[in-house]
């Protein structure tokens, strides 16, 4: 009896309030494909890739847009003792939009993202843990969003 | 009985602060005209700028940010509609939303000459207070009015509100000018 009392209690307040504003969780509009991982040798180089998903129907800014006041796509990694981490090269799918005569670039679809990864010789074995983000100002035909950041953490596995 | 009480209170008190917090902007329904919000916010130059100095003059509202290349693209048409309608009884806003005041001031005011003034919502609490309750309602309130455009007629109602439409983008306002003229002769 009590607890139906407060259920009802409950249900008059969510009524009431129905229609104010709501605070919302803010949705990401880009996820990661597939989980990131490497395996190298202690004092080598390779190249990792990362693979992001865009949203159907988004389209995020480049790395590299024409107009130095937009936010670019960027990636950035925390740095971990004895491992290096280079500039990352993006490789995606343009879309071109021409809203009157200005013209913009845009990633959609899937975005790889390319860095290398240097091991220093004097790191032990084993799996090291790197948190990363990928910055982006996404859009849809209907709105823009703040810019965001998807954060991830990346293995590199030491041999 | 005691029980009861102890509910009843929990409730209200929970109701009040629910209601608080969201009813300091909303958009006034006045039969089929809404009204637009009042606020209060400063300038780039660090004024405070007042809603109330609106009245009796048809406003032209774009809600923007620096970073929003659709805003930009419309940025150099926004400020000659401002020229070419001032001497009509029509006033220029742009209301940029959460950001700061030296990155507004350099990317919009400064970089496109803007002569009309250019107001901070830090929070987006103002061009939420615009937003139609019934667009995108799974978005944050001020995310969707990046790039709107509305006009204000004399006595305070929301009279064209345009959302971003980047297949139908109009950033030589064409659109709104139409409407202006329209008002302004029906006048």
């Amino acid at each position: 009896m009590k607890c139906f009392s407060r259920i009802k209690l409950l249900i008059i307040v969510i009524a009431i309030t129905a229609g104010h504003r709501v605070i919302l969780a803010q949705p990401a509009f880009v996820s990661q494909v597939n989980s990131a991982s490497i395996k190298l040798v202690a004092g080598t180089t390779t190249t990792a890739k990362l693979n992001f998903r865009i949203s159907p129907e988004y389209h995020i800014q480049t790395n590299d847009p024409a107009d130095e006041a937009l936010v670019p796509t960027q990636l950035f990694l925390e740095s971990l003792p004895g491992i290096e981490t280079g500039a990352p090269s993006f490789e995606c799918d343009h879309l071109i939009i021409n809203p009157d005569d200005h013209n913009s670039e845009w990633f959609e679809d899937i975005l790889n993202v390319y860095f290398p990864v240097s091991v220093s010789d004097e790191l032990r074995r084993g799996e090291y843990l790197i948190k990363g983000s990928l910055q982006y100002q996404a859009c849809v035909d209907k709105h823009c969003l703040f810019p965001r950041n998807y954060e991830f953490v990346f293995s590199v596995l030491v041999m | 009985m005691k029980n009861k009480f102890r509910n009843l209170i929990i409730a209200g008190t929970g109701l009040i602060i629910i209601m608080s917090l969201t009813a300091a902007f909303s958009v006034t329904n006045a039969g089929s005209e809404t009204k637009m919000p009042q606020f209060e916010l400063s300038s780039v130059s660090g004024k405070t700028f007042n809603s109330n100095s609106l009245a009796g003059s048809y406003v032209v509202i774009h809600i923007a940010t620096t970073w929003c290349p659709y805003c930009r693209a419309e940025a150099p048409y926004l400020e000659q509609l401002s020229q070419d309608y001032q001497n009509k009884n029509v006033k220029v806003l742009l209301i940029d939303v959460k950001e700061a005041r030296d990155l507004v001031n350099s990317k919009l005011k400064e970089e496109f000459s803007l002569t009309f003034p250019v107001l901070l919502d830090e929070d987006g609490t103002v061009a939420s207070a615009f937003a139609p309750a019934d667009v995108l309602p799974e978005m944050e309130r001020d995310e969707i009015m990046l790039a709107a455009n509305i006009i204000i007629d004399p006595r305070g109602t929301i009279r064209y509100m345009s959302l971003l439409d980047t297949r139908n983008f109009d950033s030589k306002l064409i659109h709104i000018k139409k409407k202006l003229d329209e008002m302004l002769l029906s006048h």
